[in-house]
C-alpha cells in the first residue's frame, strides 16, 4: 500500500473550465445549496416533512431478520403491530385496532399501488411479501396525509418501497427456518441495452404459529428499470398463490392467489420540474372451504406534476383515478354482500403548494379532491407549518382533515333478520391538530417528538332499528376525541453501537351520540394499548459481526381484554464471507408459555411461543 | 361531473407555469459533487503512474447517476487529466478505480474491497459509509467525510472540502 504522503504531482487543482451547465459553474458551498428534487418525488421528499414519518431502512429490515413485512413493521415505534395468527397481523397507527383485526384507519401502498381492500377498507397481510433484501425502505407516517396520498389515510399511511433494479444485480438466494416456518428466495438482477436492469424473483413461504394452522405461501415476480436522467421508466409485476389452514371451530382452508402489473414514466425537465404518470392493474381472490369467496379487481391510474413557482412557491398537482370490481359470494347461511358484485369508481384531484415564507420556515397548504360513489365530493385539506430554527432541528404544526369513505362492509353487509348493511352510512371524518419538533441534536444522537389530538366524528356504529335489537344497521353513531405522543430516537454510544427507543402513548375519549340506538358501545371502534416502549441495541462488531437486543413492552388491551406483555429479541448476523452471511434470531425469549397480542372474538385465542430463526443469505 | 372541471382547471395550471425553478435532480447534483471531489482529494504517486492517465470514475448500482456522470464530466479536466466513467457490476474489478460511488446491493462488499486502497469511495443513503457519504438535508444534497477511512488508503482531502462537511471523522492525530 502506497504511504499516505501528498503528491507532488497532485492533482489538486482548481476545477475545470464550466461549460454548458448551471451546476458546474458553482462552488461546491453553492452546491450544497442547491434544492434537490428526490429521486422517487414526494415518496422521498416526505422524510423531509413536517409530519410524524419514521423510516424503516433496509438495515433495519434485515436486522428484523425474519423475513416478513408485518414482523419488519414492528420496528416503527409510531405503528401498534399485533400478530393475529400464522399470517395474519392487525396493524393500525393512532388507534383503532378493530377486535376482527381489520384496522381500516390506515393506507398501505406498496411501490405506489394501493393494497387495502375495497371490501373493508382493511389490508389482507398475508398477501403482502417480498424478497426482504429487494426492499429499499419503509415510510410509516402516523397522522392523517390525505392531501397527498387520499381517503383512508386517516391515522396513517405505510409506504413499502423496493429497490430500483440497478440496485439489485446479481444472484441472490436467502433463505430461513425456524421450528414452525421455513421461507426461501431467490433472486436474479441483470442489465439490458444500454441503461435498464432488471431482476426477477421465486419466492417460498411457510408459517404456523400454533398448530393446525399453517400458511404457505409462493409468489413470483420481476421489475424492471430504464432510462436516463430525463426520462426513468418501471415496470413491475408480481404473481402469488397461497393457502392457510384456520380454526374456526372447525377447520378451515383458506386459499389466496392474485397478481399486479404496475409501469410507471417519470420525466425530469431542465427546469427542475417532475412529471410522473403511473398506471396498475392489480387482482386478488381469496376462497374458504366454507364456501365464502371473494375477488376484487382493481384498476388505476395516476399523475402528478412538481414544479417551482417563482422563487417561493413549490408545487405538486396531481389527479388519479381508481376503479375496483368485485364479487362477493357468501358461504351457506352466513353473511353476503347486496349486491353480491359491485364496481366502485372514485376520481380525485389534488393540489399541494410549499410557500418559502422566510428562510427557515415554510407553509404548505394543500387539499386533495375526492369522488366515491358511496358519498360524492369529498375534500381532505391540510396546513402545515414547518419552522427551522437551526440547520439540525424542525419544529412542525399541522392541521387536516381526512375521511374513510364506506367500504363494502359497511354499507352492504347483510344477514337475514340480523344485519341490514348501512344504507345511510356515510364518511368516517378526522379534524386531526398535530404539533412536532425533531433534531439531530449533534453527531451521535437524533430525535423525533410528535403529539397529536383528533377529533372524529361519525365513527362507526352498529344500532337497533325501531323493529327492535334485530336487525342491525351501520351508522355514523360514535363521536369522541383520542391524543397522543409518539417518540423515537436513535443514539450512538460508539461508531459501532447504537441504541434505538421508543414510545408511544395514547388515550381516546370516545362517545355514543345522543339519539344513537348503538348496541356495542365505543369499544366496538377499536381495542388499544395505552402505552408502547421499545429498546433496541444495534452493535457491529467489526466487519463482520451484528449483536441486536431489543425489547418492547405493550400495555393491556381493554376489551376484548389482553394482558400486558414484555416481548425481548436477540440476533446474531455472521458476514462469514463477502458473499455468504448467516444470521441467528430469537424472538419472544421470554415467553416459554406462549401469549396472545390480539384478541378477535370470532377466532380461538393463538399462542405466540418462543421461536429461533435461522437464515442464511449468498449473494454473488 | 364537478371534478372534471378541476381537473381541467390543473391541467391548465400545468400549461401555464413554464416556472425559472430553483430545483434540480438530485443526481445531477451528486454527479456534479462526485467529479469535483477529485480536486481537493490527493492520492499517492503510485495511483497515476503516468501523467496523462484519465481519473477513473466507478459507478455500481448506479446506471442513471453514471450516464449523468458522463455527460457532465466529458469536457472536463483535472490538471492535463480528463475523466472516465465505468459502470461496473462487481466489486472485484475495483483496481483501476480512483472515484467509486456505490449504492445498493454490493455497497458493503465493494467498500471492503476499497478498504486500504487509494479509492474514494462514496456512498448515499443507506447504513454503509464510504469516504465520503451523501444524504439529503432539507432538500439540499450534503455530505458527511470519514477522514480515518480516507487515512487508511492513504488519500489526503484538503481542508477547504472537510470544512464543508457536515461532520468529519478525524483521521488519527499525527
Amino acid at each position: 500500500m502506497p504511504a499516505s504522503a501528498f503528491a507532488e504531482e497532485s492533482v489538486l487543482t482548481a476545477p475545470g473550465r464550466s461549460s454548458d451547465s448551471e451546476l458546474e459553474d458553482l462552488s461546491l458551498e453553492q452546491l450544497g445549496d442547491v434544492q434537490v428534487t428526490s429521486v422517487s418525488g414526494s415518496a422521498q421528499s416526505v422524510g423531509e416533512a413536517p409530519a410524524a414519518i419514521f423510516v424503516i431502512t433496509a438495515d433495519d429490515i434485515e436486522r428484523a431478520g425474519n423475513r416478513s413485512i408485518p414482523a419488519a413493521l414492528r420496528q416503527a415505534p409510531n405503528l401498534q403491530v399485533a400478530r393475529l395468527d400464522s399470517a395474519n397481523y392487525a396493524i393500525t397507527a393512532r388507534g383503532f385496532n378493530h377486535s376482527s383485526g381489520t384496522a381500516n384507519k390506515l393506507l398501505v401502498m406498496v411501490d405506489g399501488r394501493i393494497v387495502y381492500t375495497p371490501l373493508y377498507s382493511g389490508v389482507f397481510w398475508d398477501e403482502q411479501n417480498a424478497i426482504m433484501e429487494d426492499l429499499d425502505r419503509i415510510e410509516v407516517v402516523s397522522g392523517p396525509g390525505g392531501v397527498l396520498w387520499g381517503s383512508n389515510a386517516v391515522n396513517g399511511v405505510i409506504n413499502i418501497v423496493s429497490r430500483e433494479a440497478h440496485e439489485t444485480q446479481g444472484l441472490l438466494v436467502s433463505g430461513g427456518a425456524s421450528e414452525t416456518s421455513r421461507a426461501l428466495g431467490a433472486r436474479y438482477g441483470g442489465r439490458f441495452g444500454d441503461n435498464g436492469a432488471y431482476r426477477v424473483y421465486g419466492l417460498g413461504l411457510r408459517r404456523s404459529v400454533d398448530e393446525p394452522t399453517e400458511w404457505r405461501n409462493y409468489q413470483l415476480g420481476f421489475r424492471s428499470d430504464w432510462g436516463g436522467a430525463r426520462d426513468a421508466f418501471t415496470l413491475q409485476g408480481d404473481l402469488y398463490h397461497g393457502d392457510q389452514d384456520q380454526l374456526v371451530g372447525a377447520l378451515r382452508n383458506t386459499e389466496i392467489s392474485g397478481g399486479n402489473i404496475l409501469g410507471r414514466w417519470t420525466r425530469r425537465f431542465s427546469s427542475g420540474a417532475e412529471l410522473s404518470v403511473q398506471a396498475y392493474a392489480d387482482r386478488s381472490e381469496r376462497r374458504v372451504s366454507s364456501g365464502i369467496s371473494a375477488e376484487v379487481d382493481a384498476a388505476a391510474v395516476d399523475t402528478q406534476y412538481q414544479f417551482s413557482l417563482g422563487e417561493r412557491h413549490n408545487l405538486i398537482i396531481g389527479a388519479g383515478a381508481r376503479t375496483t370490481e368485485d364479487a362477493f359470494t357468501p358461504g351457506p347461511g352466513t353473511v353476503f354482500l347486496n349486491p353480491a358484485a359491485r364496481r366502485l369508481d372514485t376520481l380525485s384531484a389534488y393540489i399541494q403548494d410549499t410557500v418559502a415564507i422566510t428562510d427557515d420556515v415554510d407553509l404548505i397548504a394543500g387539499v386533495k379532491l375526492e369522488e366515491n360513489d358511496y358519498t360524492g365530493l369529498e375534500y381532505m385539506p391540510s396546513l402545515r407549518l414547518a419552522w427551522r430554527p437551526d440547520a439540525g432541528s424542525l419544529v412542525w404544526a399541522a392541521v387536516s382533515r381526512a375521511v374513510r369513505t364506506p367500504s363494502r362492509f359497511d354499507t352492504e353487509l347483510q344477514n337475514t333478520g340480523v344485519l341490514n348493511g348501512g344504507p345511510t352510512f356515510g364518511s368516517e371524518d378526522l379534524l386531526a391538530y398535530e404539533l412536532g419538533y425533531r433534531a439531530q441534536a449533534n453527531e451521535r444522537l437524533w430525535f423525533s417528538l410528535s403529539t397529536y389530538f383528533n377529533v372524529y366524528d361519525d365513527l362507526r356504529t352498529l344500532e337497533a332499528t325501531s323493529l327492535g335489537v334485530f336487525p342491525l344497521e351501520v351508522r355514523n353513531g360514535m363521536s369522541g376525541e383520542t391524543y397522543g405522543v409518539e417518540a423515537w430516537g436513535s443514539y450512538a454510544i460508539a461508531d459501532w453501537w447504537r441504541l434505538n427507543a421508543g414510545l408511544n402513548w395514547q388515550d381516546k375519549d370516545l362517545q355514543i351520540d345522543p339519539g344513537s340506538a348503538d348496541v356495542f358501545g365505543v369499544d366496538f371502534a377499536g381495542n388499544d394499548p395505552n402505552l408502547q416502549l421499545s429498546l433496541r441495541s444495534l452493535m457491529d462488531i467489526g466487519d463482520r459481526i451484528q449483536l441486536d437486543l431489543s425489547g418492547r413492552y405493550v400495555s393491556e388491551l381493554p376489551s376484548p381484554q389482553v394482558d400486558a406483555y414484555v416481548a425481548v429479541d436477540a440476533r446474531i448476523g455472521l458476514r462469514i464471507t463477502d458473499h455468504f452471511e448467516l444470521s441467528i434470531a430469537g424472538y419472544n425469549l421470554l415467553d416459554g408459555d406462549g401469549r396472545s397480542e390480539f384478541i378477535n372474538p370470532s377466532l380461538p385465542p393463538i399462542e405466540i411461543e418462543r421461536s429461533l430463526f435461522i437464515s442464511a443469505r449468498w449473494r454473488s | 361531473m364537478r371534478l372534471a372541471s378541476i381537473l381541467l382547471a390543473m391541467s391548465a395550471i400545468v400549461a401555464l407555469g413554464s416556472p425559472a425553478s430553483a430545483q434540480t435532480a438530485q443526481e445531477e447534483v451528486k454527479a456534479t459533487f462526485i467529479y469535483r471531489f477529485v480536486s481537493y482529494i490527493g492520492w499517492p504517486p503510485a495511483s497515476f503512474p503516468d501523467a496523462g492517465l484519465p481519473v477513473q470514475l466507478c459507478v455500481i448500482g448506479a446506471d442513471p447517476l453514471a450516464r449523468t456522470l458522463e455527460r457532465a464530466t466529458m469536457a472536463q479536466r483535472v490538471g492535463a487529466r480528463h475523466f472516465e466513467v465505468r459502470r461496473i457490476g462487481d466489486a472485484d474489478d475495483i483496481d483501476a478505480c480512483h472515484v467509486l460511488y456505490v449504492v445498493g446491493d454490493r455497497t458493503a462488499a465493494a467498500l471492503r474491497a476499497a478498504r486500504r486502497r487509494a479509492i474514494l469511495s462514496i456512498t448515499s443513503g443507506g447504513s454503509e459509509r464510504g469516504v465520503i457519504h451523501f444524504t439529503i438535508v432539507d432538500a439540499r444534497v450534503r455530505f458527511y467525510i470519514d477522514d480515518a477511512l480516507a487515512e487508511e488508503g492513504g488519500l489526503t482531502i484538503d481542508p477547504r472540502l472537510l470544512n464543508l462537511a457536515l461532520s468529519v471523522r478525524r483521521r488519527s492525530a499525527s
